[in-house]
């Protein structure tokens, strides 16, 4: 009989493969062996039939398993096995054993927790091979039980015999646990424990009380999504208008809030379970004010079922339970609650809930966290390198055996707690736990981000050099990195930056040519002078009043919006700062753009969180779309451009003219015009004008930076080029860490 | 080429005096030499020396002159080392068809300011030149040991070890007390107004006037662990600066940073923030802990503003602000120019 090696690769180590192996060998009658090997891969030794083997391997994977390759080899001389056996792997940690991320709850395992006759019944700890916390709990590799927090709880009898049993679905799955050993819950300050806590929680939670919940990433606060109470949570949060996310009961209740397309069902059920951001059914006034989309997600552990279990309502509202830009708490909630639903496993890595969009057709990831770290994205570059993002909406990235691992979600590293409990801890944390010994450290060319200045200090500490990298280059790059694209022209559209040349860029098109370190700015929006800096980001009027102000010379057409200025703003005194160059940056910025609509559309006169002028301005386009229903090609406005002087010494930059634009929507808008139109009209102009530009190239296209969220932008976009946009990582700063990794690829052909 | 940016204050200065100057020149007479970047150093056990120029523009403006801000400026970078400013040069550049209204005010705010602080101008030079400059003023001043500075490390040596002979900037340790002598951004908010004309109706005029009275009945409490004087970069540079050469971290209450509502409503509308805005008669203070109380007491019989805006901590390096509605922000190196970050 002739032996066969089977060398699997792919995700295949931590997700209940071998025992899987185990049970299908056994089923087929075969004898040989499994076993894990340190580069990542799993060998299987099988005395025949190998072909119909892999066939059905392939056909009856387990759920979180993910194969990538398959080696089929002829294996020596026959062997005698007397069965098939699982063999113990020597550890060797790194890259290739890492877990797999934190994945939802299986139906088998909420099957169980609803039966009163299983042992786990109402267990919110319930966890098999297939689903359950990974990342979350682990603090060092390999993702052994002693190398988690689960750690301090030792598996009882019955949990060890399931551990021990490869014919079980529990064999070696490292989050077991039960009611008699596990962790458990507690509601505070009312002294109730397992499942009367979350009864209780329930309760409270059913007559309009507010309650944090600790999860799995860290702590959730829950409450009804009646406009009440969430006006209650807005004033304990701080956050007067940002968009709070919903988890429903199931999809039907899914569907009574909001519309659902087939690709965002298959998000919404799938084993990362995000945050999906969903066209409004229901008003949700407070919910999602002055929006038409809601984010909502589907319960993604047994404690979120059961919790449904014992609720009348159908719906949440479920966000972090930390003020505006602090980190997601993992001990304790920052905020005062009704009660506190708390339990005894420490989170060692923070993971927020993951947000995704589904952006012309196309899934993409606002935040990536919860669900998909880590999983590492082959770049081919074989260094070893950490980079450390942007600023707001941050993640930093390590570079190992030629595969780039964006670390989960940090946020805005402005933020003092941020930074030094979550970001600085991040960076510690990855470099220990890859084992990586970085010879670079990337970093944004922006002089004063936090991130900037620590990573020029993480280089001295750990005798690396430091590279920095444009922002928009490495938003570019970041598209290109997850294709292994060597070439492009890029459209990099955002808030801001710090541009090669000093000033602030922001909507930006860009040659790249990776392996050649070749990086020039083709073209680029004009210039919006922001008065007081972000002051302008702030307070969106400001940015209308420069665009107005540049293009008339006056700000008699903004006579009636004087009703928005805040109490020491006049439209005089801005035009004094506008002429004088007062406290003033000269900004290319496609987010001030949007901006500038938001306040032309009456929208947005404050920004309170991150994108809402252009999150409204998406809204209320989305009317103009639906009245309009615009001929696709038909342009509005013929596009302008002009040329600026040399830049760089590369050559003329192409200048994309917008104010006599703007200054006819305004008069259109007074006059009476749809701002669903106007802001349509607005948005179309602008991806018409990129698309101009990058079609006289003959490269690939890609797009990134956080206007490629625009569903509007992307789709006028799409229907004149054709254009590779972020998957893997947001197209946002969460992704830009990707972006400075590749950017070593240019280091690498130079060398 | 020299930028801007070069004598602006801030990390872009510190690294051009790095490179182009410390590279070649950092001597010591005392215990501080030229690269420790003090407001003065001393060449003896009894005397610190500083020197400074200024190039105010417009030369008069509400609340002094660019002869005030001479005296009062170089007075207060001795005095801020707990030296008694004592005597001063004088060194004038002046534009040829200056006008002589305007210099004779200049010279009489020296004159008033001089007696009025107790300092003696003993030496001078005058040039006049064709270029475009106004005035340029240049003043250095020697300063001497007294009693109050004896008794001030007398008192904070009951505390801790303290082992500098003068206030030094780099002298907080963790616990200490962060005080602001009085209302902030008065200075810098009057020069723009001043130069700008902005048509606005604030009344604000420069703060600029002699810290040393101040300074002088503190150390007479005792417990003064560290001083800077707040003028270019403000209160924000003057805290990151003593932060980062004591090792300590800062922790700023924003709601106890002593600014006037006016003041801070015109920063608002320009984008502007109050803590990164000249000053030029105020002290950024560290006080052991304990002290903290006695020694603002006092400082509120000369300024009722004055106020401990926060304390000193091992347990981080930065300056941070605990915002109005309780979240924290890293208080960054100030900039000249407005860097936008947000994405
Ligand atoms: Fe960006
Ligand atoms: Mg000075
Ligand atoms: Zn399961
Ligand atoms: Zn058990």
């Amino acid at each position: 009989m002739i032996v066969y090696r089977i060398t699997v690769t792919g995700r295949v180590q931590g997700v209940g493969f071998r025992p899987f192996i185990y049970r299908l060998a056994t089923s087929m009658g075969l004898r040989g062996y499994v076993k894990n090997v340190g580069d990542g891969t799993v060998e299987i030794v099988v005395d025949g039939s190998a072909e119909r083997f892999v066939e059905r391997m392939r056909g009856e994977k387990p759920p979180m398993a993910v194969i990538e390759r398959v080696v089929i080899e002829e294996f020596g001389p026959a062997e005698e096995f007397s069965g098939f056996s699982i063999i113990e792997s020597g550890g060797k940690s790194g890259l290739f054993s890492l877990p797999p991320p934190d994945f939802a709850v299986c139906e088998r395992c909420l099957k169980e927790v609803f039966d009163p006759a299983n042992r786990r019944h109402l267990y919110p700890f319930t966890t098999c091979t297939d689903c359950g916390q990974r990342f979350s709990v682990s603090f060092r590799l390999p993702f052994d039980r002693e190398n988690t927090t689960m750690s301090a709880f030792p598996l009882c009898e019955d949990c060890q015999r399931e551990y021990d049993d490869p014919g079980d679905r529990r064999y070696y799955a490292q989050s077991i646990a039960c009611p008699k050993c596990g962790p458990r819950y507690f509601l505070h300050p009312h002294g109730a424990e397992g499942v009367e806590a979350i009864r209780l929680a329930a309760r409270i939670l059913d007559e309009g009380g507010i309650v944090a919940v600790k999860g799995i990433g860290g702590y959730h606060i829950a409450c009804l999504t009646d406009d009440g109470v969430v006006e209650r949570l807005r004033k304990l949060l701080k956050r007067p208008q940002q968009p709070f996310a919903v988890m429903v009961r199931d999809l039907d209740a899914a569907g009574r809030y909001a519309h659902i397309g087939d690709l965002e069902r298959a998000e919404l059920e799938s084993y990362v379970r995000p945050i999906v951001v969903l066209r409004k059914k229901k008003e949700l006034h407070q919910v999602a004010p002055h929006l038409d989309t809601v984010g909502i997600m589907l319960p993604y552990t047994a404690l979120h079922a059961i919790l449904f279990s014992f609720l009348e309502a159908d719906a949440l509202v479920m966000t972090s339970a930390n003020l505006p830009g602090e980190p997601m708490a993992i001990e304790w909630p920052d905020v005062e609650c009704d009660a506190v639903l708390h339990h005894n496993l420490r989170i060692h890595n923070r993971v927020d809930d993951s947000v995704v969009k589904v952006v012309n057709g196309r899934r993409m990831i606002i935040r990536r966290s919860r669900g998909f770290v880590p999983t590492p994205i082959p770049v081919g570059v074989e260094r070893e390198a950490i980079a450390l993002g942007a600023e707001l909406y941050n993640s930093v990235a390590v570079l190992k055996d030629g595969k780039a691992i964006p670390s989960q979600y940090i946020g805005n590293t402005s933020n003092f707690r941020t930074f030094s409990e979550f970001f600085k801890r991040a960076v510690d944390f990855w470099i220990e736990y890859l084992d990586v010994r970085p010879e670079y450290v990337v970093r944004d060319l922006h002089p004063l981000y936090n991130t900037s200045s620590y990573a020029d200090e993480l280089a001295g500490r750990m005798d690396a050099r430091v590279i920095s990298v444009q922002h928009h280059l490495a938003h570019a790059l970041s598209v290109m990195a997850e294709r292994g694209i060597d070439e492009a022209v890029a459209i990099a559209v955002d808030g801001a930056g710090f541009g090669a040349d000093g000033t602030i860029w922001g909507g930006e098109v860009l040659h790249v040519n990776a392996n050649e370190g070749v990086f020039e700015r083709v073209a680029r929006m004009e210039r919006i002078k922001l008065l007081g800096g972000d002051l302008s980001t702030a307070y969106p009027l400001r940015t209308l009043f420069s665009i107005i102000y540049e293009h008339t010379g006056s700000w008699e057409l903004l006579e009636d919006y004087s009703k928005y200025l805040r109490e020491n703003e006049s439209f005089e005194l801005m035009e004094m700062q506008f002429r004088r160059n007062l406290n003033v940056a000269p900004a290319s910025s496609a987010g001030r753009y949007m901006d500038a609509i938001s306040a032309m559309l009456e929208v947005c006169f404050e920004r309170t969180y991150e994108g809402e002028p252009a999150m409204k301005v998406e809204s209320v386009a989305r009317r103009g779309e639906q009245i309009y229903e615009p001929e696709i090609g038909e342009s509005f406005e013929p596009s302008t451009f002009s040329f600026d002087g040399r830049e760089l010494g590369k050559g003329h930059v192409r200048v994309l003219e917008f104010g006599s634009v703007f200054v006819d929507s305004l008069e259109r808008y007074r006059a009476g015009e749809d701002r669903g139109v106007v802001a349509w009209r607005l948005i179309d102009y602008l991806a018409m004008c990129f698309a101009e530009v990058v079609r006289d190239f003959d490269l690939p296209v890609v797009l990134s930076g956080g206007v490629a969220f625009n569903t509007h932008f992307s789709r006028s976009l799409a229907e004149r080029v054709d254009y590779l946009t972020n998957e893997l990582v947001p197209a946002g700063d969460n992704g830009i860490s990707l972006g400075q990794i590749y950017a070593l690829k240019s280091l690498e052909v130079l060398e | 080429m020299i930028r801007r940016e070069d004598g602006a204050g801030g990390k872009y200065m510190t690294e051009f005096l790095r490179k182009r100057i410390f590279s070649r020149l950092d001597s010591r007479a005392g215990e501080i030499s030229l690269s420790d970047m003090e407001d003065s150093a001393d060449f003896d056990e009894k005397y610190v020396f500083t020197t400074d120029s200024y190039t105010a523009f417009p030369p008069i403006f509400r609340g002094g002159s660019i002869g005030s801000l001479a005296v009062c400026g170089t007075s207060n970078d001795l005095a801020v080392m707990g030296a008694q400013p004592a005597y001063m040069s004088l060194a004038l550049i002046i534009q040829e068809g200056f006008d002589e209204g305007t210099f004779e005010r200049i010279m009489d705010d020296v004159r008033y300011w001089s007696e009025r602080i107790g300092v003696k101008v003993i030496t001078g030079d005058t040039k006049v030149v064709e270029m475009n400059a106004g005035i340029f003023v240049n003043t250095s001043g020697i300063g001497v040991r007294n009693e109050a500075l004896e008794n001030n490390l007398r008192v904070l040596r009951e505390y801790r070890d303290y082992p500098y002979r003068w206030v030094r900037d780099r002298g907080l340790k963790a616990g200490d007390a962060v005080i602001v002598t009085g209302n902030i951004a008065e200075h810098g908010l009057a020069m723009l107004l001043e130069r700008e004309d902005l048509g606005f109706e604030v009344d604000v005029e420069s703060d600029v006037q002699p810290v040393w009275f101040a300074v002088k009945a503190a150390m007479e409490v005792g417990g003064v662990s560290a001083m800077k004087d707040p003028t270019r970069g403000g209160v924000a540079e003057a805290l990151n600066e003593m932060a980062e050469k004591s090792g300590v971290g800062i922790l700023v209450e924003e709601e106890r940073i002593p600014v006037r509502d006016d003041v801070k409503g015109v920063c608002d509308a320009l984008g502007l923030d109050p803590l990164t805005m000249a000053n030029e008669g105020k002290v950024v203070m560290g006080v052991e802990g304990e002290m903290a109380e006695d020694v603002l007491r006092v400082l509120r019989k000369f300024d009722e503003s004055a106020e401990i805006i926060g304390y000193t901590t091992d347990e981080f390096r930065e300056v941070v602000v605990k915002t109005r509605i309780g979240t924290t922000k890293i208080l960054p190196w100030p900039t000249i120019d407005p860097i936008p970050r947000v994405c």
